[in-house]
């Protein structure tokens, strides 16, 4: 088990290593160079110099990356040139809004799909299954910049249930809280919902024709506790893999709903970078939510050992 | 609550597959999806010779909703009063190129790597690997951004940002189908008879990778429209004013409380491309994908 969740670790390193120096040499890809991206076309050659030498960028590339890392690893990722806001002081700012979002609509995902999976595995084929089918292949065609406009014109314009835009933050109360994040957390979670619902529903119909759930029906079990108690766990880990994964891509995913709902996250701090050629401050959140990635995605393939006992025991053997 | 109707029966190792009832009802759906796949296709490559009004001129009034009366107005108007059926079908010019453009070479370059690093194994196949799994360790989108930011977004620099996000997930494909058909007999038979690797890998493997492949691409494709609309909305994709199907909801979401077809006609014209092409990919694949 420790060998093989260290193996693990061990390329999850590599994998950090090669996106930081991708991240680092995104900035050498700049056309001129980063200075007259963040200056503006008419800057002068003396202001350009002065700003490539307050950022390191005159010096070899293999130095830029030491230098970026030896800072990186001690929680610093630069000071963006414009606003002289510290990137990890934005970036903690901005995160647990991004991170509340991502939750919520993982949350929102993992029950729906489960619920619709359960009920179309219940019995393939029949009318119920080939609806609930039908809604999860629409909903796949639903990406969050389809469903968010959709999402405000019926719901917050028509019926006004919840607000058009805006974020209310935990301390003015968890229920304006909860109401200015669902929609956002919804339209996100549309096409999240679908390719949970088809991965669970295949492996719970696969599950459900084992020996032993044959065996506890004979057994007289309720059928309803045989499918939550016997058939689900068995049938969820390649949900559990796929929802980490889905995690990861939430975290830099939400970028569209927190423009298109006005919510203060990390997407709405890359993009008003991105308007003001804020390269330092993108480079920061791309290299942050790239390592979360990678984290979390680790960390959902040792969770295997812990949720299945058959890889516990080949990894111990 | 009825949970099953079904008996659970022992798994014999001549019963159907799981997904047999789900391949068999859906001919309709799929007719209509390859209908409609052909219908944007046809329109968008005759666009130019079609008797419809300029994408980047005034049609009519303002925001006029869709009605009959004219070709040009059948969908309405913009805030501009550009008619929003030519923007729709020139809008999938940009659409369909970046996307199969993107797409297919995705599938050639992911293709040759993971056939090479299926096939040989070894040091290879551990750097293709490793670079294939920093590749998907940027969540897409994220990748794009930081590249839309660095360069001046445009056609060019989008094909290529999502040819780069296209490519490890045809990378892993091809790999694990590569060494499954490696193993088989007729590729050790032609080994015996003397062949060399690259012969082997072109002759012999290569031809049973690509229906498996190119099964995958249409789903590939969708997601690459869904991503180059996520792109456009966020201002990211083709500069004005060259409309895109995400690029029109862009425009059209600040007057979604008056004029909502601004949104809902794009909209609808996205999700129903990329159904169709979701429906046309789950169809191949369950006829070329040996896998499933």
């Amino acid at each position: 088990m420790t060998v093989s969740i260290l193996r693990r670790a061990g390329h999850s390193l590599l994998v950090v290593i090669l996106v930081s120096v991708t991240a680092v040499g995104l900035l050498s890809l700049a056309p001129g160079s980063v200075a007259t991206v963040i200056l503006g076309e008419n800057a002068t050659p003396a202001a350009v110099a002065a700003m490539n030498t307050e950022l390191g960028l005159d010096q070899p590339l293999w130095r830029q990356y030491g230098n970026w890392l030896g800072r990186a690893l001690g929680g610093d990722l630069g000071t963006s040139p414009l606003t002289g806001q510290d990137v990890t002081q934005a970036i903690l700012d901005r995160l647990p809004v991004t991170l509340e979002l991502s939750l919520l609509a993982l949350t929102l995902s993992v029950s729906l799909a489960v619920l619709l999976a359960v009920l179309s595995a219940a019995a393939p084929g029949i009318w119920l299954d080939r609806v609930i089918n039908a809604v999860s292949s629409a909903f796949l065609a639903v990406p969050a910049f389809i469903a968010g406009p959709v999402l405000i014109y019926l719901f917050a314009l028509k019926a006004g249930w919840f607000p058009v835009s805006g974020w209310a933050h935990i301390e003015d109360g968890l229920g304006a809280n909860l109401r200015s994040a669902l929609l956002p957390a919804l339209a996100v979670s549309l096409t999240e919902i679908a390719s949970f619902h088809r991965l669970l529903r295949t492996d719970l119909i696969g599950t459900l024709r084992e020996d032993y759930v044959a065996a506890a029906r004979a057994k007289g079990m309720p059928r309803g506790y045989v499918m939550f108690r016997h058939a689900l766990r068995p049938s969820s880990f390649s949900l559990v893999t796929l929802a980490g994964i889905s995690l990861g891509r939430l975290i830099g995913g939400t970028v569209v709903v927190e423009i298109l709902f006005g919510l203060p996250g990390l997407g709405q701090l890359v993009s008003a970078s991105i308007t003001a050629r804020d390269v330092i401050t993108v480079q920061g959140v791309v290299v942050f939510v790239a390592v979360t990635y990678v984290v979390v995605n680790m960390l959902v393939d040792i969770s295997y050992g812990f949720l299945d006992p058959r890889v516990r025991k080949a990894a111990r053997a | 609550m009825n949970l099953s109707t079904s008996p659970p029966r022992p798994r014999s190792p001549f019963a159907a597959p799981i997904l047999r009832p789900v391949r068999k009802r859906r001919p309709v759906l799929v007719g209509a999806a390859y209908a409609w796949l052909a219908l944007v296709i046809a329109l968008a490559v005759l666009a130019p010779w079609l008797p419809i009004a300029g994408y980047s001129v005034p049609a009519g009034a303002s925001r006029l909703s869709p009605g009959p009366g004219s070709v040009d107005l059948l969908l309405g108007t913009d805030s501009f009063g550009r008619s929003l059926l030519s923007r729709c079908i020139h809008g999938a010019r940009v659409s369909l190129l970046v996307g199969t453009g993107a797409g297919l070479a995705g599938l050639a370059a992911g293709t040759v790597l993971g056939l090479l690093g299926g096939y040989l194994r070894g040091r290879v196949d551990r750097l293709i690997s490793l670079i294939t799994d920093a590749l998907l360790a940027f969540p897409p989108l994220i990748l794009l951004i930081a590249l839309s930011a660095v360069l001046t977004p445009s056609i060019e620099v989008i094909l290529i940002g999502l040819t780069l996000v296209t490519v490890p997930n045809f990378v892993r494909l091809s790999r694990a189908q590569a060494i499954s058909w490696s193993s088989r007999e007729f590729v050790r038979a032609a080994r015996n008879m003397g062949a060399g690797s690259a012969r082997i890998m072109t002759r012999e493997v290569l031809p049973n990778l690509l229906p498996a492949l190119g099964s995958f691409l249409p789903v590939v494709v969708a997601a690459l429209i869904v991503a180059e609309g996520s792109l456009s909305f966020l201002g990211l994709g083709v500069p004005p004013p060259r409309p895109s199907w995400g690029g029109m909801i862009n425009e059209g979401k600040s007057a979604l409380a008056t004029s909502p077809h601004l949104v809902l006609v794009p909209a609808t014209v996205i999700f129903l491309t990329v159904f169709s092409l979701n429906q046309v990919g789950d169809h191949l694949r369950l006829r070329f994908d040996r896998t499933l």
